[in-house]
């Protein structure tokens, strides 16, 4: 395995996360995960080595997503609450519960605007800072700290009143 | 971000990310401090940062699959066609002029290349039409030449026009001393592949598409040990493949320690057996 390989192995837990993030359904997010991969490895020759492979990988994921999505057009399936395949951890005990968790956040994420749910997914479930986030997308920084707010008031009011499933993350007692 | 244009709803969320500059963020703690509203709403926007990082975390744990790595291996010969031609250019380079008008640099673009090939221990490799085996286990279960294949090593020249089935393109030494040649075997469709289904990965081989067997084979006592061999597909009516496939140049990059020869030295070589 050489460097690139390496740092794509290393990178993937992301890239699935970030699937998952971008993606409306834990099918949809493994299609876009593999294809990613795919079209990685075969634009390796562009990647240079020195830079952010986190930053380009990314950008690779989320093209793609843009590219499908455009195809596939507005409809979408509802998310099947019994919808099964995202993997969720090793701890059997917690794993019902994470994954039902995951699919209600993927429920809201589903339903923001494309250009909202990709800076959420950078910025607040990656974890990528603001100037990160514009580099990855192309897109200036104010642009992007506008559509993070934009998103995390949206969700604040999707997620109003639905607890949490694994008793995690949730403060406000409901 | 000094953007006076941003508003306070905006404000509040870039201040949890950390993204204000020290001064506006300092200004803007006190004033959550001040305000019991403003102080909830931040609080409700934290607990909903941390439930989504959290909801996902999972998600980036856990080692990449099983297929991410066969993806890279199947990947690995394509990569390193560039490398291996540069290489061979620059080989080229300060080698001797050549007789053989060979152009083993140019990936013609309408020929597919099949997944790496398996081969399991017993299974021979046929092509309809030329031979009924054309590679089969030795004694020794090493692959071996026979046939058709063996005789257009054994007595064909490169430099001489080849009209049958069976082409010979490099002619080389290896670091052991053996004497190397490239060969490729074409037919119609679905004519070429391991003799047993199942027994390998086989060729991609889309209907109406000619099939080929390329690969390496080296001179040994007892006859040609084929040393890399796989299916590759081409396009109907590109009866000749110019040029080696990915798979052959990493071969010959790999065993060559002299050549590839020159017309006058290839016939030389046939005289004296290949050795």
């Amino acid at each position: 395995m050489d460097s690139f390989e390496r740092d794509l192995t290393d990178l993937f837990p992301r890239l699935r996360r970030l699937a998952h993030a971008l993606a409306r359904s834990p099918a949809e997010a493994d299609d876009l995960v593999q294809g990613a991969v795919e079209r990685i490895l075969r634009g390796r020759g562009q990647w240079q080595p020195g830079t952010r492979f986190d930053a380009w990988a990314f950008r690779i994921l989320r093209n793609l997503w843009i590219d499908t999505t455009r195809a596939l057009g507005r409809s979408r399936a509802r998310l099947a609450p019994e919808e099964d395949g995202a993997a969720v951890g090793h701890d059997p005990r917690g794993q019902i519960e994470a994954r039902a968790e995951l699919m209600t956040l993927m429920q809201a994420m589903g339903r923001l605007p494309d250009e909202q749910r990709e800076a959420i997914a950078l910025v607040a479930i990656d974890g990528l800072g603001y100037a990160e986030a514009a580099q990855v997308l192309g897109l200036p920084l104010g642009t992007v700290s506008t559509r993070v707010a934009r998103g995390r008031r949206a969700l604040a009011a999707l997620m109003d009143g639905v607890p949490p499933m694994d008793g995690r993350g949730d403060s406000d007692g409901r | 971000m000094d953007d006076e244009q941003m508003t306070d709803e905006d404000r509040l969320i870039a201040w949890l990310d950390g993204e204000l500059p020290a001064d506006e963020a300092q200004a803007f703690a006190a004033r959550v401090a001040a305000d019991p509203a403003l102080a909830a709403e931040a609080e409700r926007q934290r607990a909903l940062a941390q439930r989504l990082h959290a909801g996902f975390a999972p998600l980036a744990e856990g080692p990449a699959p099983a297929w991410l790595g066969e993806a890279m291996a199947a990947s690995r010969p394509a990569a390193e066609v560039v490398d291996l031609a540069q290489r061979r250019a620059a080989r080229q380079r300060g080698a001797k002029a050549r007789a053989i008008p060979w152009s083993a640099l140019r990936w013609p673009a309408g020929i597919a290349v099949a997944a790496a090939v398996v081969l399991a221990i017993g299974v021979g490799w046929t092509l309809r039409g030329v031979s009924p085996v054309l590679i089969a286990p030795g004694a020794d279960g090493a692959l071996q030449a026979r046939a058709g294949l063996a005789h257009a090593l054994d007595t064909q020249l490169a430099s001489a026009a080849q009209s049958g089935p069976i082409r010979i393109g490099l002619t080389f030494r290896a670091h052991s001393g053996q004497v190397c040649r490239t060969f490729e075997a074409q037919s119609g469709p679905g004519n070429a592949g391991p003799g047993k289904a199942g027994s390998g990965k086989g060729s991609s081989g889309k209907a109406g598409s000619a099939q080929a067997l390329a690969g390496v084979a080296c001179r040994a006592p007892d006859g040609w040990a084929v040393a890399e061999v796989s299916t590759v597909a081409a396009d109907p009516g590109q009866y000749r493949m110019a040029g080696e496939t990915p798979a052959q140049m990493a071969a010959v990059d790999a065993l060559m320690a002299q050549g590839p020869y020159d017309a006058a030295t290839e016939a030389k070589l046939a005289i004296a057996g290949w050795r």
